[in-house]
């Protein structure tokens, strides 16, 4: 049994202020380091017991990590707190999935702290504003002391808690593409009580001629190893018309690619049972968004 | 044995510099070295909302905050909500009104996320209401009085 | 709600104790810091059933920390819950244990001059486990062969060999079942089971403890019972009463989690006389919830009814699995027993209870004790008979609850009482109108994925443990009233508050007795030393039982305090009255009618000072003779997602029968709180294990033991509140308890709306959206399969 109340685990802080000196300390410190943002997921893991660094290095005080930037692509610092992402969003519909996933994110307190960098460096399953990001087709860029390479998001998440990142690596911004015309956008979840961890997330970003499907981007969460998109069921749906008809074969073609498990919050059928639904619902959110483009 | 530092707060107006280690959270920082124990322990996982307390304005967990990540930062805790000569503000007023109240324990937490809502929106729907203390818990109230209680607050 | 019989009784004012609260003022145990303190932690074992081989404790000690082995501490077993009598009393556990009875029991306990290191000298701790078989299934410990997890327990002062894990059994047997039902035009059976809810008391539970220099102790505890967690520790420690010290300190709620002394509470007791320092143990969440947890059931019911709807009989069978220590299953099972047959009337019937041993946290009382597990099975068949007879649930309802002029047992058969104060009718003619029954409608005719249902729920808990004869559980209060010298009255009793007002309503009871303005009437600070014996403040006895010995006292104070008015102002002392004057905020005693013959009550102390007549104070113990029903009535409205399980409560309306309502704010306030755990109970709330380890699936986090928010429950709008118009001549000013009965009767009727909903009855509580996602699956496909 570890202990919440206090860490027990002794390390160092870190909170260098630039670049350099944070890759320089990474390389320095190896796997003894930690990178630490809001520290929402870090902290706890620290109770748990299932961390056990020597180095804790903070990268919230790096400016670079810490803005938002637009040029037709998004760039927003992996530092960057949910709280600030979530309010851009609003001002921006065409992120309305991120919106969404922002918003379902448990607490107001959590989205005060947590950065989105620290969303997807986690690679949990469920993490909500990833699968957002996923159906955004975002891509993150990477930094280490030998040089920087941008990721799809896609290729980022590796399995339960692992990413692509080598040791001394950083994430230092996700891009987001400019969305396409007539593309809408939502992201939906369900959880045992309000603001709870995802049990099953979808997240859907379709463009649409108003009745045919041109092209989608359909992510679900909680069902598979990492926050999964579903390839197969956007090329069913690709160029479709949308009807129920339409609707249930791809429904049926999610529930046979996922790959759910039970545990502490729900149970496989279940998920698999209600990935159809959550499915479909999440994807006539995103419908009726585009019908209401102007 | 890890290295103390000494870190600068402004706590409830007031100027301190805890020395802390580097693995000592904020609310225990808050409560021993500060002895502001309005500030609640309750699940240490961010689930319940117990430990909130205001930085810079906003509200965070202390629970999962480490106190060498806040120098610098100005904080206001349930003590530092009434005014300094002891008048009550609004909120607590509108608490102890409603029945709001009943163990206390989670009331600090509330207060600050009513606070803090307020801040944001003089008049907040029952809807956002409940949306802002989403990640605060209350085992005795069922939230009826405490949504009541803030919802008198707005204009 | 203004109550024109009384000054304060019945309004709504501000709780004394709320400023502390609002302002982070209010100091908890766990905000007990004492000079030179230090902090305790306890290794708890990783295993469920386990012997202790060896521990070395050295590497701990090297570290300047105070270690308490199992060789350390007394080895004399207890029971941690000191209500019933001794000779209904089990006690199964020591200070530290002699075995490993589930996943988290402490070991060997250390302290430090800090938390960090303590945790240290836990870690440079060298226990080694014998690892046994464990068994966490009750119905398997009852098979030969299974683990057995004690040998022997002490009931009183015998030995009592423990077989197949049954810690204890009960039955109650009325008439003859088999001839009832055979009477019966229906006979209908179902089974029922319950989570193993947590308490989840927002505070951690925590204690203080500070040797004394006399050799006694200073014990700042997270209690319902200072007097019992004194007594405990008296007998354990062997010191004297007189030498210890349990203070009164505010609980961060409890539901009846501190009803016992906690195992904590005796651990750093043996911590400080060891470090002859004061020591703190504040458990961590995860400790809490391996601590204890709500009894479980798993009820088979069944009842036989006249086609009018006349019950025959009833037959109820349990089997609780009561987890790796007896805390306090003989009563459970007695209560079980009354909650099932003081419903509704069986001219037959029979209970038979069942406690079993496993290799789990213990459980004990939590709101209800027992109460709404039964109520859940009751109140769903009531729903069922109902359908099967096409007769209206509420009037199947009326037609066979116990109500007024009824025999009634519901703290067990061995606490009868008649029912003198009874609101049930009121509460469900007008609840029917309030949440639009009518709007009810029948399952089958619903259709569409997100489908609507109501339903009621019925129930009632007792106004503490009172009885006309001393029977197996102890129950009386002891108060203490002043008049001080400048007319204001201090209050001393050992009652707690849980956070519902228990001690606010005391304060109003004795400013309305004594013409006192409510504000001048203080509750002092108390403590073991300065109080006479309270039992605990559990069973919704708070108001009805320690309101009343506050009441009594009160009413020995008044006759001294018109005794010394009528030798100043010269009145007879029956003549005289007493009423409050708020603008002077002082009472005022004076004679109808004769403006001339009028004295402030602070006069009359003050000149009773002067003249040496004495103090004006008066104690009282008091035993309440019966115990009687406060009856509740939740009507519940639920959305089921049929294609998501999911179930929204989106209406209800509670009620509660408490005779004269002292707080109103705070009653309903009770009624909100306990309708929200209860919805949590039917929907949400089960500690579940792994069968491999034996630990909690969530961990003992609250990340993944889930308590229901703000957004998850009703509108201000759609949640109402009323009280039944009743007076119970038993009560302090005709009051009965609110307590428990506030959720009672909820899972039942949650669970009748689901029906209502959904037309499929689901039986396992938490109904979780799996659930009822499986049972909708199956009734889909029997249906297909029938066509
Ligand atoms: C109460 C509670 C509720 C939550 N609810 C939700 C929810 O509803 N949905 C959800 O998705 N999540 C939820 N979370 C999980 C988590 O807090 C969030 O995902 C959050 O965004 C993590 O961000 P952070 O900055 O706090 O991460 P941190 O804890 O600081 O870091 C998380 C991980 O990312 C690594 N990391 C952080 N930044 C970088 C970087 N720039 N480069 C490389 N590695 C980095 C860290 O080393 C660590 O492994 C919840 C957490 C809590 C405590
Ligand atoms: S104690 Fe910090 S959120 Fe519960
Ligand atoms: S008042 Fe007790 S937890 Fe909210």
């Amino acid at each position: 049994m570890g202990n919440t109340r206090i860490l027990t685990r002794e390390f160092e802080y870190v909170a260098p202020e630039t670049m350099p000196e944070l890759l320089a300390l990474l390389d320095r410190h190896g796997p003894a380091a930690t990178i630490i943002a809001g520290g929402t997921d870090v902290v706890p893991q620290l109770k748990y017991e299932t961390i056990s660094p020597d180095y804790l290095i903070d990268v919230t005080k790096i400016a670079e990590l810490c803005t938002v930037r637009r040029d037709g692509t998004l760039h927003i610092g992996a530092a960057v707190k949910l709280r600030d992402v979530k309010a851009y969003c609003r001002d921006h519909e065409i992120y309305a999935c991120l919106d969404d996933a922002l918003g379902s994110i448990g607490q107001v307190q959590v989205v005060n702290m947590g950065t989105l960098g620290g969303n997807l460096c986690t690679a949990s399953p469920a993490a909500d504003a990833a699968l957002a990001l996923l159906v955004l087709e975002a891509q993150v860029r990477l930094i280490g002391s030998s040089g920087e390479r941008i990721v799809a998001l896609d290729a980022f998440f590796r399995g339960p808690k692992l990413t692509c990142m080598e040791p001394g690596e950083v994430l230092a911004e996700i891009q987001v593409p400019a969305v396409a015309d007539h593309t809408g956008s939502a992201f939906r979840k369900i959880g045992r009580v309000a603001g709870d961890i995802s049990k099953i997330s979808c997240a859907v970003a379709v463009q649409s001629d108003g009745e045919r499907c041109l092209s989608c981007r359909i992510g679900m969460g909680a069902v598979g190893p990492t926050p999964m998109r579903m390839p197969g069921v956007e090329q069913l749906l690709s160029g479709r018309a949308i009807d129920t008809d339409v609707m249930d074969e791809a429904a049926d073609r999610l529930a046979a690619d996922i790959s759910p498990l039970t545990d502490a919050r729900s149970t496989e059928f279940y998920r698999r049972r209600v990935s159809r639904v959550l499915f479909k619902d999440t994807f006539d959110q995103a419908w009726k968004r585009v019908q209401r483009q102007p | 044995m890890m290295t103390k530092r000494r870190v600068t707060l402004t706590v409830n107006g007031e100027h301190v510099e805890p020395l802390v280690e580097a693995n000592a959270l904020l609310v225990n920082v808050l409560r021993e070295e500060l002895q502001l124990t309005g500030t609640k322990y309750c699940c240490g996982t961010g689930q319940c909302g117990g430990c909130t307390v205001l930085v810079n304005g906003e509200p965070i967990l202390s629970c999962l905050t480490l106190a060498a990540a806040v120098d610098g930062a100005d904080i206001v805790t349930i003590e530092g909500v009434a005014e300094p000569d002891g008048s009550l503000d609004p909120i607590q007023e509108a608490f102890l009104d409603h029945g709001a109240v009943q163990c206390g324990f989670c009331t600090p937490g509330m207060i600050l996320m009513a606070k803090d809502l307020l801040a944001h929106d003089p008049s907040p729907s029952e809807e956002q209401i409940r949306e802002h203390l989403r990640g605060n818990l209350c085992r005795c109230t069922g939230y009826h009085r405490i949504v009541k209680a803030i919802g008198s607050c707005g204009q | 709600m203004n109550d024109d019989r009384f000054d304060v009784i019945g309004r709504v004012t501000r709780r004394q104790d709320g400023h502390a609260m609002v302002t982070g003022r209010q100091l908890y145990s766990s905000d007990i810091s004492l000079p030179n303190m230090l902090q305790a932690r306890v290794l708890r074992s990783p295993y469920p059933h386990a012997r202790i081989a060896a521990i070395d404790t050295s590497g701990a000690e090297r570290l300047g920390a105070v270690c308490v082995t199992p060789e350390d501490v007394p080895r004399v077993k207890y029971n941690e819950r000191q209500v019933s009598v001794p000779a209904k009393t089990y006690r199964d556990r020591t200070v530290l244990p002699d075995k490993i009875r589930h996943v988290g029991q402490g070991v060997v306990a250390v302290a430090a001059r800090t938390e960090a290191l303590a945790d240290k000298a836990l870690d440079a701790l060298d226990v080694g486990f014998e690892s046994l078989p464990a068994v966490f299934d009750p119905h398997e410990a009852m098979r030969d062969g299974a683990p057995q997890l004690h040998d022997a327990v002490m009931l009183g002062e015998t030995v009592l060999p423990i077989e197949r894990n049954i810690a204890c059994s009960r039955e109650a047997v009325e008439g003859d079942v088999a001839r009832g039902l055979e009477e019966a035009d229906l006979v209908v059976e179902n089974e029922f089971t319950t989570g193993r809810a947590y308490h989840g008391q927002l505070e951690s539970k925590a204690v203080v403890c500070r040797p004394e220099a006399d050799g006694g102790i200073t014990v700042w505890a997270t209690t319902q019972s200072i007097h019992n967690t004194r007594q405990l520790l008296g007998i354990l420690f062997d010191i004297p009463l007189s030498k210890i010290n349990v203070q009164r300190v505010p609980i961060g709620g409890s539901f009846g989690s501190s009803i016992q002394m906690n195992s904590s509470v005796a651990i750093c007791v043996a911590l400080a006389l060891k470090a002859q320092k004061p020591v703190k143990l504040v458990l961590t969440r995860e400790e809490d919830m391996y601590d204890h947890c709500k009894y479980p059931s798993n009820i088979h019911l069944t009842y036989g009814v006249k086609r009018d709807g006349t019950l025959t009989a009833g037959h109820l069978k349990t089997v609780v699995d009561i987890g790796g220590h007896n805390i306090q299953a003989y009563p459970l099972l007695g209560c079980m027993a009354g909650w099932f047959v003081s419903l509704y009337r069986l001219p037959h019937l029979k209970f038979e209870g069942t406690a079993v041993y496993t290799n789990k946290a213990p459980a004990c009382a939590m709101q209800g004790y027992g109460n709404p597990q039964v109520t859940f099975a009751v109140e769903s068949m009531m729903d069922t008979i109902a359908e099967a007879l096409d007769i209206d649930p509420i009037d199947l309802r009326l037609k066979n609850y116990v109500g007024l002029g009824e025999t009634f047992w519901g703290q067990g058969p061995t606490v009868r009482s008649v029912i003198r104060s009874c609101g049930v009718e009121e509460m469900l003619l007008k609840g029917r109108a309030m949440v639009g029954w009518e709007r009810r409608g029948s399952p089958a005719r619903k259709t569409g994925r997100f489908r609507r249902g109501i339903g009621v729920g019925r129930g009632f808990h007792t106004s503490g443990t009172g009885a006309p004869t001393p029977g197996e559980v102890i129950d009386y209060s002891t108060a203490m009233v002043k008049i001080n010298e400048d007319g204001s009255v201090d209050c001393l009793t050992a009652l707690m508050c849980h956070g519902g007002g228990t001690l606010e309503a005391g304060a109003k009871m004795v400013a309305e007795e004594l013409g006192v303005p409510l504000d001048r009437v203080g509750i002092s600070p108390s403590n073991t030393r300065s109080t006479g014996y309270d039992v605990c403040t559990h069973a919704t006895r708070g108001v009805y039982c320690g309101g009343a010995s506050l009441l009594r006292a009160a009413q020995d104070v008044k006759k001294i305090l018109l005794d010394f008015a009528s030798r100043i102002i010269d009145v007879n002392p029956e003549a005289l009255k007493v009423q409050p004057d708020t603008s002077r905020g002082q009472g005022f005693v004076f004679l109808p009618g004769a403006p001339a013959k009028r004295i402030s009550v602070a006069e009359v102390a003050k000149t009773a000072q002067i003249k040496g007549w004495g103090s004006i104070i008066a104690v009282v113990s008091h035993r309440q003779v019966n115990c009687p029903p406060c009856f509740v009535v939740n009507f519940v409205e639920v959305e089921v997602d049929t294609a998501t399980g999911q179930i929204r409560p989106v209406r209800a309306v509670a009620a509660v029968d408490a005779g004269t309502v002292i707080n109103p704010d705070l009653a309903a306030g009770q009624l909100e709180g306990g309708l929200c755990r209860g919805i949590g109970l039917a929907l949400l709330e089960d500690t579940t294990y792994k069968p491999d380890s034996g630990e909690l699936t969530c961990g003992g986090y609250l990340t993944d033991y889930k308590i229901y928010t703000a957004q998850d429950m009703p509108s201000l709008e759609d949640l109402s509140t009323f009280f039944a118009d009743t007076y119970e001549p038993s009560g302090p000013f005709g009051a009965k308890g609110v307590g428990e009965a506030a959720n009672n009767a909820t899972a039942g009727a949650v669970a009748n709306a689901i029906y209502n909903a959904v037309g499929v009855r689901l039986t396992e509580a938490p109904i979780t959206p799996e659930r009822v996602l499986s049972a909708l699956t199956r009734e889909a496909e029997q249906l297909q399969q029938g066509r």
